[in-house]
């Protein structure tokens, strides 16, 4: 019987990153009951709290998941190709990455239960039937992978002490990042952030798949 | 931070540490149970059911309908057309008298917001009346009559100064094509009208020398 590399290592990394949903869980909640909190105000009127902020809580939380991921652990019995490390990892963090994206657009929604109604507060409860959730869930997701692989790719770089490729690669992205940018020149639509959060995982996963192909780091 | 209230506060607070407990709790359960998927489909599973049952239940914006539109309408109609001839049947929201000197001159704060008309009264000698108007408006999709914020008066010595203390800012969350950005308007923002919805009919003494600043 061969040895499932694969498994093993799903199993690492999944051993690894068990507390980590327990931990988005508790960021997201904070940030919503702070929320909630607001609900005892005086005049102004909120109908929706925080959901920039819990998603950016949330991008930021996987962010820093992701360096833990990327950690090589020196007590591993036999070191497992940096091939498949690339390819179970980057599955775990699509697999947050999805979390994270439909809890964090969930949470503001939820937040309506307890919300006392008002003439001035009108908001659109057709939530779950509109497209507009799940496009919002798409590129969420594909923001949180791209910032997440970002910090992944940088933290294996270093592991493997390779500091030229850090630059360069972070010199690739900021690149990418301006001239889209540039090249819009006013605040994106959600195609447009569609296609940037595209562009940046394909200069990810690319960068990933040239660097790591082999059995070890180059 | 003004509109998080001290209560609020306090309960955020109480919350953060219950959180904290409950989740040391659940970090060792987690280590020990590896129930992890457990707990993070059951979060999922309740944020769904929320989000369900906040789909369900109806939208908690009054609908304006086209009859109540009309009222409101014909309300202002009637109220303005009054306004401007200086002779108000309506009951007036808000009033105050104040003494004045009318050697000196009076001082009126003009603001955008806030119209005045000024009346001269034999009637009074030393004192200023002033009535307080709302115009009622409805914009496309609510009824913002309620919703008008409250007024500051500031009578002075011989001046007088109407501000708003703050307008309400209503959350509104129909584009979300436009990513998850949840757009916050000022009500004034939502149609032009509602501008100047504060009429003020001040009756003045004859020979009071009124200064608008």
């Amino acid at each position: 019987m061969t040895t499932n590399y694969y498994r093993i290592q799903w199993k690492q990394t999944t051993e690894k990153m068990r507390g980590f949903f327990i931990i988005l869980i508790i960021v997201q909640l904070f940030f919503s009951l702070n929320s909630i909190a607001g609900q005892f105000g005086g005049t102004v009127v909120y109908a929706i709290f925080n959901a920039n902020t819990t998603f950016l809580v949330t991008l930021l939380a996987i962010c820093f998941g992701a360096i833990k991921v990327a950690q090589i652990e020196p007590t591993d019995v036999f070191r497992l190709p940096l091939s498949v490390k690339i390819r179970v990892d980057s599955l775990m963090l699509m697999l947050l990455a999805l979390y994270g994206s439909v809890t964090a657009l969930l949470i503001p929604y939820v937040a309506y239960g307890g919300k006392y109604s008002d003439a001035a507060t009108y908001y659109d409860t057709t939530l779950l039937t509109s497209g507009y959730f799940y496009k919002n869930m798409l590129i969420c997701f594909l923001l949180i992978l791209a910032a997440s692989m970002w910090s992944y790719t940088v933290r294996l770089l270093k592991q493997s002490k390779q500091w030229m490729w850090v630059s360069i690669y972070m010199v690739t992205i900021i690149l990418c990042v301006v001239a889209y940018i540039y090249s819009i020149g006013h605040l994106f639509t959600s195609w447009q952030w569609l296609g940037f959060s595209a562009m940046l995982l394909v200069v990810e996963f690319g960068f990933l798949q040239w660097r790591f192909k082999g059995a070890m780091a180059k | 931070m003004s509109h998080i209230s001290v209560f609020g506060f306090i309960f955020l607070i109480v919350l953060v540490l219950v959180v904290a407990l409950v989740s040391r709790k659940l970090f060792i359960k987690i280590r020990l149970g590896k129930s992890i998927k457990w707990i993070a489909l059951g979060y999922v599973a309740v944020l769904l059911l929320g989000a369900i049952l906040t789909s369900i239940s109806e939208p908690t914006a009054k609908q304006v309908s086209a009859e109540q539109r009309q009222q409101m309408d014909a309300y202002n109609k009637q109220l303005l057309q009054q306004f401007n001839n200086k002779k108000i049947m309506i009951p007036e929201d808000n009033m105050w008298v104040q003494d004045v000197d009318t050697a000196e001159e009076y001082y009126i704060h003009e603001n955008e917001e806030v119209r005045y008309k000024i009346v001269r009264s034999n009637k009074l000698t030393n004192t200023v009346e002033g009535k307080v108007y709302y115009l009622k408006y409805a914009t496309k999709q609510m009824n913002l009559t309620g919703e008008l914020p409250s007024l500051i008066i500031d009578e002075g010595e011989n001046e007088v100064d109407i501000r708003r203390k703050d307008m309400p800012t209503v959350k509104v969350l129909t584009d979300r094509l436009d990513f998850i950005k949840d757009e916050g308007f000022q009500v004034d923002d939502v149609e032009g009208d509602v501008f100047q919805d504060v009429l003020v009919l001040l009756e003045v003494p004859k020979n009071l020398n009124v200064v608008k600043e």
